[in-house]
């Protein structure tokens, strides 16, 4: 069932919508056109956002909090093939033209998101926001490839340890809301492995697990855990980091700058 | 509905299941638990073959100890001897893993007596449990 998103007070200043790596790397010539039209809104984990029998007319933005982008199956699973953070957007231009919808988008980690129309988005056809398009794409595209060969050879241990470090790096490294359960379906697998090895991370360290929150006091040691996947989905490897460069708002033209 | 535990037995190491789940009958946590096992073991299968997992009641009482190298999909194919020997080896193995924690835990009780006959202070943990004096 489609859950109503709610609408914030909360106004579009720069600095709040710059939480989203996206529209950060957007020049403020392009972001002063779509600010208009950018709605936030508090989304809370579990409300799908679209799927194939109600497709978006929408993209997202998030601030904070993680989209898990699925194809959902015949007996209920929707198995999670990418997720988008603050460093993206999704919605409705993954999809291909004039073709029958196929993924389920489902909010995994609840936060601010920023909503604005497909239609306003691509009104503004500029450089841009076409690069926008297609880096939102790529990012999908590299992911599902990358999980296709993660969930082919690598254990449910060292999975684990990726999908932390990716979604520990998208909350900028301090800490992390996410039940076991939740871990669990984004995964694939049972909530009593996840609890499983989440108990053994702890013991010796790696993590800390207190009421649904967990931090990594030492990301380099839970790193050493990870399959080699997670360096090809780190922080430099963002599709914000491309649009910023693309743009000519990346670390190299700032420090030129 | 009964609650039942998944304790995962890894060498010297005891992982407790603190939530356990709750499942109709004692077959169903029975599948579970082999789910958990294959799920475990998946790309890991020679290192984890002596793993154990152990499924527990309410009252925390032992219903069975699965051994992992008796749901190794690797030894299916392989002659029932070579597998029987296989289990065996990895059961000894498992075995003498047991020993070793429980001499590694007496030798620490040993020593907290020690240091309470002494008046000394001793503070150690084992599986996250203290150790008492």
């Amino acid at each position: 069932m489609t859950v109503q998103l709610v609408p914030t007070k909360a106004g579009n200043t720069d600095t709040a919508l710059r939480r989203n790596g996206c529209l950060a790397a957007l020049s403020p010539e392009t972001l002063a056109h779509l600010k208009p039209y950018l709605k936030r809104q508090d989304v809370l984990e579990g409300t799908i956002l679209w799927d194939p029998e109600q497709p978006s007319s929408d993209v997202y933005f998030p601030a904070t909090g993680v989209i898990a982008i699925g194809v959902p199956l015949r007996e209920g699973s929707n198995v999670e093939s990418a997720s988008v953070g603050p460093e993206g957007a999704a919605g409705a231009f993954l999809e291909a033209e004039n073709e029958q919808a196929l993924t389920r988008g489902v909010v995994q980690i609840g936060g601010d998101f920023y909503r604005i129309s497909a239609a306003h988005l691509s009104g503004l056809p500029n450089r841009e926001i076409l690069a926008l398009q297609t880096f939102c794409k790529d990012w999908i595209l590299l992911q599902a490839q990358q999980r296709a060969a993660c969930n082919a050879v690598h254990t449910a241990e060292q999975r684990l340890a990726r999908w932390l470090l990716q979604n520990l790096e998208r909350a900028n490294g301090t800490e992390l809301r996410a039940t076991q359960e939740l871990i669990a379906d984004a995964l694939g697998i049972r909530r009593t492995t996840v609890t499983l090895i989440a108990q053994s991370f702890q013991a010796k360290g790696h993590i800390q697990y207190r009421r649904g929150t967990i931090s990594a006091p030492d990301p380099q040691r839970l790193a050493k855990l990870s399959c080699e996947c997670h360096a090809g989905l780190s922080k430099g490897h963002w599709l914000s980091q491309r649009l910023a460069s693309f743009s000519g708002r990346g670390p190299a033209h700032r420090r030129e700058a | 509905m009964k609650r039942y535990f998944f304790h995962l037995k890894k060498g010297h190491e005891t992982i407790i299941d603190p939530r356990g789940e709750t499942f109709a009958s004692k077959q169903d946590a029975y599948d579970h638990g082999v789910a958990v096992i294959q799920e475990l073991m998946r790309y890991r299968e020679l290192a984890s073959r002596s793993w154990q997992l152990e499924i527990c009641d309410e009252d925390r009482c032992v219903q069975c100890r699965l051994l992992f190298a008796s749901y190794d999909p690797a030894l299916e194919k392989v002659p029932p001897q070579v597998r029987r020997t296989v289990e065996i080896v990895s059961h000894s193995r498992a075995s003498l893993s047991d020993t070793i924690a429980a001499l590694n835990r007496s030798l620490l009780e040993v020593k907290a007596t020690l240091a309470r006959a002494n008046n000394m202070p001793f503070l150690a943990t084992y599986e996250g449990q203290r150790v008492e004096q």
